[in-house]
C-alpha cells in the first residue's frame, strides 16, 4: 500500500478532535466562550500530552467536549482566561480519572470538579489541588463547610 | 503515523497480522465502549492494551479453529465474535475437565496440587471471553511433568493443563497409595510441601519395572537392576533407545490397565525426557 494511501490515525484522530471542539464551540458561545483556531490546536497538543502523562488513551468521543460544556455556564469562567484554563482542567480530569480507579464516570467527575470550581470562584487551583476524596465528599455533602476546609487540601494552607 | 503504528504502543509484541488495522482499530473503539459503558471516553493504556490483545486472541482463535458458518473471509467483528464463542466453549469444557480432576484425584496429593484445585474454580467465576479472553484470571502453581505450552493462552491454557492434569491421575490412581507414598519418599525429601510433580516418579518407574521385568505394582527397581537398564540403553543408539522405553511404556500401561492415545503420548514423552537424563548421568560419570 503506497504511504499516502495509508489510514493515517493520527490525522483522523486530529479531525474529529477539531470538529468536537467546533461543535463545543457553538455551545459554548452562547454563554461567551469561544477557543480560537489556533486555541483548538494548542488544546489538542495539550490533551495528546495530557494523555501521555496521565498514561491513558481516549477512544471515539474526546472527554475535552463534556468538559467544555460542563464548564462553560459557570459564571467565574471568562473569555480572556478560556483557553488557558482548558488545558489545565483537562490535566485535572485525566488525573482524577486515575485516581478514582475508573470507578467515577466522566459526568460525575466533571460536576464535581466545576462544583469546587465555583466554589473557590473559579480558581483552578482549587481544582487542581484537592483530592479525590474532597471532590467527592464536596459533592455528596454540599460543597464545603467552613470546618472541612482545613482537612480539604494543601491548597487552602498556601 | 499509520494505525499499526498508532497500535503499537497498546501492543508492541503482536505479530504483524494480515488484518486490516482500522478494522482492528474500530472494533477496538466499540470494546472500549462497551468495556466503560459509556461512561468514560478514556481508560488506562495497560486496559487498552489487555482488550486489543483479548481481540487479536480471538481473531487467533477463529483463524485455528475456523468454523463453516463464519469463514476466513467473513468481515473482522463476525470472526472476532466466533473467536469469543470458541473461548466460551473452550472454558466450558475445561469446566468439565475440572469436574472430572475433581472426582478422581490422585491417592495421595501434595500441598501445590490441593492449592491448585482450590484455585482453579477462580478462573471459571473470572473468565471473561468478551473482553479479555487471553486471560487466565486466577494463579496456581502445580507443576506438571509435560508443562502446558506457553502459546496457548485463556481457557485454551487451563484446557490443556487439566488434559494433562488427568492424564497424569489416570496412571497414579492405577497404583496404590503404599507404593506411591515410599515412592515419593525414596525421591523427593519432602513431597507433601515441595512443589513437586507427583507423576513423574511413578511414571519412570512403571517404564523401567516393565522394562526389566520387575512388578509394576511394587514401584521398587533393585539397584542391580537399574544398573542393568542403563547398561542397556547405554548400548543402544537414541532410536533404538526411545524404542525400548517406548516399549517399557506400552507394557506398564497394559500392565495397569491403562489406555488412550493421549495418556500413552503423555508416558512415552515423559520416557523420553528419561534417557536424556540417564545419557547425561552416564556421561557425567565418564
Amino acid at each position: 500500500m503506497k504511504h499516502e494511501e495509508e489510514f493515517s490515525l493520527a490525522v483522523h484522530m486530529q479531525q474529529r478532535f477539531l470538529a468536537e471542539l467546533r461543535g463545543a464551540n457553538e455551545v459554548s458561545a452562547r454563554f461567551g466562550l469561544q477557543l480560537s483556531e489556533q486555541g483548538m490546536q494548542e488544546l489538542a497538543k495539550a490533551r495528546t500530552q495530557a494523555l501521555v502523562d496521565s498514561g491513558r488513551v481516549e477512544f471515539g468521543t474526546s472527554a475535552v467536549r463534556a468538559i467544555t460544556q460542563g464548564f462553560c455556564d459557570s459564571p467565574y469562567l471568562l473569555q480572556e482566561d478560556y483557553e488557558a484554563t482548558l488545558p489545565e482542567l483537562l490535566d485535572a480530569f485525566y488525573y482524577f480519572k486515575n485516581a478514582s480507579g475508573e470507578q467515577l464516570a466522566d459526568d460525575e467527575l466533571i460536576r464535581a470538579m466545576r462544583e469546587r470550581f465555583d466554589a473557590y470562584g473559579g480558581s483552578v487551583d482549587a481544582v487542581i489541588g484537592t483530592t479525590l476524596e474532597a471532590l467527592c465528599r464536596a459533592r455528596r455533602t454540599g460543597y464545603v463547610e467552613a470546618d472541612n476546609r482545613e482537612e480539604d487540601d494543601a491548597y487552602d494552607d498556601e | 503515523m499509520t494505525t499499526n503504528e498508532a497500535l503499537i504502543p497498546l501492543f508492541p509484541e503482536a505479530p504483524t497480522t494480515a488484518e486490516q488495522p482500522e478494522a482492528v482499530y474500530a472494533l477496538l473503539e466499540e470494546r472500549v465502549r462497551r468495556y466503560t459503558m459509556g461512561d468514560s471516553t478514556s481508560l488506562p493504556v495497560e486496559t487498552a492494551r489487555r482488550l486489543l490483545e483479548g481481540i487479536l486472541y480471538c481473531l487467533d482463535l477463529n483463524r485455528r479453529l475456523p468454523t463453516e458458518d463464519v469463514p476466513a473471509t467473513a468481515p473482522l467483528k463476525e470472526r472476532w465474535r466466533a473467536g469469543v464463542k470458541v473461548a466460551k466453549k473452550t472454558a466450558q469444557r475445561a469446566k468439565l475437565l475440572y469436574l472430572q480432576a475433581q472426582r478422581n484425584p490422585p491417592p495421595l496429593v501434595n500441598t501445590a496440587y490441593s492449592d491448585t484445585m482450590e484455585s482453579l474454580p477462580a478462573f471459571f467465576a473470572g473468565y471473561d471471553p468478551d473482553f479479555f479472553a487471553q486471560e487466565i484470571p486466577c494463579s496456581f502453581d502445580y507443576p506438571l511433568c509435560q508443562p502446558v505450552s506457553d502459546s496457548l493462552l485463556g481457557a485454551e491454557y487451563i484446557q490443556d493443563y487439566l488434559r494433562r492434569l488427568l492424564a497424569e491421575n489416570a496412571l497414579l490412581r492405577a497404583l496404590g497409595r503404599e507404593e506411591l507414598l515410599a515412592l515419593y519418599q525414596r525421591y523427593y525429601l519432602d513431597y507433601a510441601d515441595l512443589l513437586v510433580n507427583l507423576y513423574l516418579p511413578a511414571a519412570e518407574m512403571v517404564s523401567l519395572c516393565a522394562l526389566t521385568g520387575e512388578p509394576v505394582f511394587a514401584l521398587l527397581l533393585p539397584a542391580e537392576k537399574l544398573r542393568q537398564v542403563n547398561r542397556l540403553l547405554a548400548g543402544q543408539a537414541e532410536v533404538e533407545a526411545k524404542e525400548t522405553l517406548a516399549h517399557g511404556v506400552i507394557c506398564a500401561m497394559d500392565t495397569l490397565g491403562l489406555k488412550g492415545e493421549f495418556l500413552l503420548h503423555y508416558m512415552q514423552q515423559t520416557a523420553n525426557d528419561l534417557l536424556v537424563r540417564l545419557r547425561a548421568a552416564d556421561n557425567a560419570d565418564e
